[in-house]
């Protein structure tokens, strides 16, 4: 009994950053519609950045000051994106949204070989918790108890931010109706922007508490992304509530997966996730969409005809590809052919 | 200006076309897959090590007179790139064999894609018996050891070890399921009393070390294999060791000497675990000082396994062109089968029967020293005395 | 002068919705826009505070060019407005409606609390930790204007607020408008109901198909009855 005790607080701590990551993925969307790909991106600079920074500064002021400082450094750089890039590409189709905030993830990945090198990192452990607590003979990390009791903290300080100060009724009206709320005298992209911050934040924060656990590397990204994404969708887009109860879930699904089912655990959760889906389309706490509230006038047009100068480059452009095979060599036509491939797909 | 520029682009594509079809005649490529973008805490060490083997063949006057070119494509961690990256190496770049690839799934795709095309292939890292055995195929050649012969070393320690009850945790793919088994089927020909009481599968690269650790304690086995590496790896060890489950267990691991997954480990790096590895600060034989002195003096870094595995796939494909004196598949295959070439570990063989290498490991056990891990009582193996009888072998690959 | 709109034209992508516009409001005002469904009111109002953004023309608001000017910008000038659909947040409580409204005080308009819209209309003040969604329509038409009171405008455009109420919620509206009036803001209410922009209106507009053909006093209107016949249905 101890063991299926332990194995469960296990599952908790392992819930705690992944609500951490997916609250933040949720309001994100809640708000702006965005799909940001890049937040993963952002929980691993989190985790690269509390890295640097707690290894440079000792002691327990190091620890954790560095903890939170990277979080807000990252919070800083989501910012700047948020205003460089997303801003321009909110009234885009998805598939756009995605595929930038999905080129940003690329280039994070890139990016973070190059700073922090190719090997995996091995963070600091968390000053006084270090060991693990002695539970009727099963060892269980303390570290591990303090984020499962961080969970429940963040969930009620997030609880707050949005049901008692301005800036939270403001965010959750924005989620319901952003063109009322800028008719009402509200500059959205300060909102916009505030909101992908904190999101940014708490992605960034969950990757830096994971430094003491895990091994910092330039593939915690996409490891957590799809987690992060399953636990959006059980939970229901924009809940916060729901992202805590569905992190829960996978965590423990997890944990006693592998107990029953070792070599599938990991198509568990997608069962799970299938089946709330049958039975709840908008997650177990998303709400279905109202018929989307757009003002008329306000939409854009992504695409826009060519003016005939364009066309006739491009169909010059065309011609000249077409008839690269007559004049240039195997190595031209490989390049030639990567270069379409290289635009589609990184 | 659009324009311009397109035509411009248009223009110096056709101009390095061109040049390239006049330079074609004096040179040998070799098309080169790796999953560069994936796990570059070995692919990065490997390139530079096949670099400097290229860089040496050129500086002794090449291949035959010609020079030699590697073309190096990533294929991402995906088998379908990889296969991808195999045919456009083919057909666009001419190349006259290809080599490399890490994953054991991705290792069976491009070897796979050798035998459709009938394309030379010297598969560098990929460590599955089954490319060699079961889905071995005339045009594979494989450099490393085995997981067999990993496995068939570390067996020889760990059957001396007086535990009786054994765990596994490997990665859940082609790679760690091979090594399970091989592993599995040799203890148990020298040990039938020992029983194998739990197994746990994470997914590669994505383990939930926590409930694993634990879950393994809880069945209390004496022993434990691990085959996972990597970020897999530091989360398991840093798991285990918070909750003590190393404590009084002897734990037997495939590839954990290696700098490239024991070096992350520093200061929590478990002692007393028997692996397999490349201990290069304390090898001393004259061929391993010579790759380890031009290594340091052109990189200014110590070799990783992935720069010996660089080094010695691209020397070996210069000795098989060189010995062949032409591209032709068939002369190439030839060529290789029975070829013997010098590596930094010492004479190394491709065997007719079975393509694979005879090149060896170093087992020994790993220890904590200034805060990192190393590897000690490091003995090198010779890849020839770990594989099975000629008689089994033949039971093993299928027939042509 | 309050507002003056001159040679608005706005399109929605390719169709071009409203032709040379022109109205004025002087200051404490009420002014109704009439004209039937489709006729082009709505589209006015968005045009004025920028959420039509294909719109051209000259926007003086308190002697301000706002022509250029993004959404909110425009609005927290003062410059209030009541959608036609309500759009109310309905996950969000009465007050918590309300509190998006708000902003803070200007010296040329009057100043509206929370207890002074509770007043005003008297239902909202019984629930005020409701959800929007949970509200009738009437209830939910009130709960609109109050949230644009809260933002203490010293104009407000006023999008159909007597559509789909019932005769004894109209009243209420009726007295809430004339009520607002004596607080000295001004209004421009767009209506179907000439009867109901009577009750309210010193001056009238008259829209059809985008453009404005008629504009003068109530009384200008009532002596043309050949024009109320052509352009309104009553």
């Amino acid at each position: 009994m101890p063991f299926y005790i332990v194995q469960f607080l296990t599952g908790l701590a392992s819930a705690a950053s992944l609500f951490l990551v997916a609250s933040g993925l949720s309001i994100i969307f809640g708000v702006t519609r965005i799909v940001n790909f890049a937040h993963g991106a952002f929980y691993m600079l989190g985790a690269y950045v509390a890295f640097t920074l707690t290894d440079r500064f000792s002691g327990a002021l190091g620890f954790w000051g560095g903890i939170v400082v990277a979080a807000l450094i990252i919070a800083a750089v989501g910012v700047l994106v948020e205003m460089a890039l997303l801003r321009r590409i909110y009234h885009s189709p998805e598939l756009f949204q995605l595929l930038a905030t999905f080129g940003l993830t690329l280039m994070v990945e890139d990016l973070v070989v190059l700073i922090w090198g190719p090997s995996e990192l091995l963070g600091r452990r968390a000053p006084g918790f270090k060991g693990a607590v002695d539970f009727f003979g099963q060892n269980i990390p303390s570290y591990d108890l303090f984020l499962i009791a961080l969970g429940p903290i963040v969930l009620g300080i997030l609880w707050l931010l949005f049901q008692r100060t301005r800036w939270g009724v403001l965010v959750r009206a924005a989620t319901q109706d952003r063109d009322m709320v800028a008719a009402l005298g509200v500059n959205q992209k300060w909102l916009f922007t505030s909101v992908f911050a904190v999101g940014v934040f708490l992605a960034a924060l969950g990757g830096a508490l994971q430094i003491p656990r895990d091994a910092v590397h330039h593939a915690m990204d996409l490891r957590i992304i799809v987690d992060v994404f399953v636990v959006v969708v059980i939970g229901g887009l924009g809940s916060i509530i729901g992202a805590f109860v569905a992190a829960v879930l996978v965590s423990e699904l997890n944990a006693f997966g592998i107990l029953i089912f070792p070599k599938i655990s990991i198509i568990l959760v997608f069962l799970v996730m299938a089946a709330v889906l049958i039975v709840r389309p908008w997650g177990l706490f998303g709400k279905q969409e109202g018929p989307a509230r757009r003002t008329p006038g306000l939409t854009v047009n992504p695409w826009r005809t060519l003016t005939s100068g364009e066309q006739l480059a491009a169909t010059a452009a065309l011609i000249i590809a077409a008839a690269l095979p007559l004049f240039s060599g195997n190595y031209a036509l490989t390049i030639g052919s990567e270069i379409p491939r290289w635009r589609a797909c990184r | 200006m659009q324009r311009r520029h397109f035509l411009g682009a248009s223009l110096a594509i056709a101009l390095a076309g061109l040049t390239n079809t006049a330079m074609a005649q004096s040179e040998i490529k070799i098309g080169e897959i790796n999953s560069y973008s994936l796990l570059p805490a070995f692919t990065e060490p490997y390139r530079k090590g096949w670099q400097l083997a290229v860089e040496e063949i050129n500086a002794s006057g090449g291949i035959n007179g010609k020079k030699l070119v590697v073309v190096s494509k990533d294929d991402g961690g995906k088998p379908a790139d990889a296969q991808t990256a195999a045919n456009e190496l083919v057909s666009s770049e001419n190349v006259a064999m290809l080599a490399g690839t890490f994953l054991s799934n991705i290792g069976l795709a491009v070897s796979d894609f050798a035998n459709q095309k009938k394309v030379f292939f010297l598969a560098a890292e990929p460590l599955t018996d089954a490319i060699t055995w079961a889905k071995g195929n005339r045009y594979t050649f494989r450099l490393r050891p085995s997981n067999y012969m990993q496995a068939a070393m570390l067996a020889e320690a760990a059957a001396k070890l007086p535990a009786k009850r054994w765990a596994t945790i490997a990665p859940n793919y082609e790679y760690g399921q091979s090594a399970v088994a091989v592993f599995k089927k040799l203890m148990s020909e020298k040990r039938p009393d020992i029983q194998w009481v739990d197994e746990q599968w994470p997914p590669f690269g994505k383990i939930d070390a926590g409930p694993v650790v634990q879950a393994l304690a809880q069945a209390n086995p004496e022993a434990i294999l691990n085959v996972t590496f990597g970020a897999d790896l530091v989360k398991f060890v840093r798991e285990g060791n918070t909750r003590g489950l190393f404590k009084d267990r002897t734990v037997v691991s495939f590839l954990t000497g290696e700098p490239e997954y024991l070096d992350p480990l520093k200061e929590e790096t478990p002692e007393g675990w028997i692996v397999t590895g490349y201990p290069w600060y304390s090898i001393k034989t004259p061929e391993h000082d010579a790759f380890l002195k031009a290594y340091q003096a052109k990189y200014n870094d110590y070799p990783r396994l992935g720069s010996i595995v660089g080094y010695q796939t691209i020397k070996s494909a210069a000795a098989i062109l060189a010995k062949a004196n032409s591209t032709d598949p068939e002369k190439l295959i030839a060529a290789t089968e029975g070829l013997s070439v010098a590596s930094p570990f010492g004479e190394i063989t491709f065997r007719k029967i079975d393509h694979q290498s005879t090149l060896g490991a170093f087992v020994g056990k790993t220890a904590l020293k200034d805060g990192k891990g190393v590897m000690v009582d490091a003995v090198y193996k010779k890849g020839s005395d770990y594989l099975p009888s000629d008689a089994e072998v033949e039971k093993l690959r299928p027939k042509e | 002068m309050k507002l003056s709109v001159q040679d608005l034209n706005s399109h929605y992508g390719p169709a071009h919705i409203l032709f040379d516009i022109a109205l004025e409001v002087g200051d404490g005002e009420v002014v109704a826009l009439l004209g039937r469904n489709g006729a082009g009111k709505s589209t006015t109002f968005r045009s004025i505070i920028g959420l039509v953004e294909q719109r051209s023309g000259r926007i003086v608001f308190e002697g301000k060019d706002v022509s250029h000017q993004p959404t909110h910008a425009i609005v927290s000038r003062g410059l209030g407005y009541v959608p036609e659909e309500r759009r109310i947040f309905t996950e969000l409580t009465v007050e918590e409606n309300l509190e998006v409204g708000r902003q803070p005080r200007r010296p040329n308009a009057p100043h509206w609390t929370r207890e002074k819209l509770f007043a005003l209309f008297p239902n909202l003040g019984e629930m005020r930790n409701r959800p929007g969604g949970r509200m009738s329509g009437g209830e939910q038409q009130m709960l609109t204007i109050a949230r644009t009171l809260m933002g203490n405008p010293s104009l407000v455009l006023l999008d159909e607020p007597s559509e789909g109420l019932s005769p004894k919620i109209v009243e209420q509206m009726v007295d809430a408008i004339l009520i607002m009036k004596k607080e000295g803001v001004s209004i421009v209410v767009s209506e179907q109901n000439l009867h109901f922009a009577k009750l309210i209106s010193d001056r009238a507009y008259i829209i059809e198909r985008g453009r404005i053909c008629f504009g003068g006093t109530m009384a200008e209107l009532d002596a043309r009855p050949d024009i109320r016949d052509a352009h309104l249905s009553l």
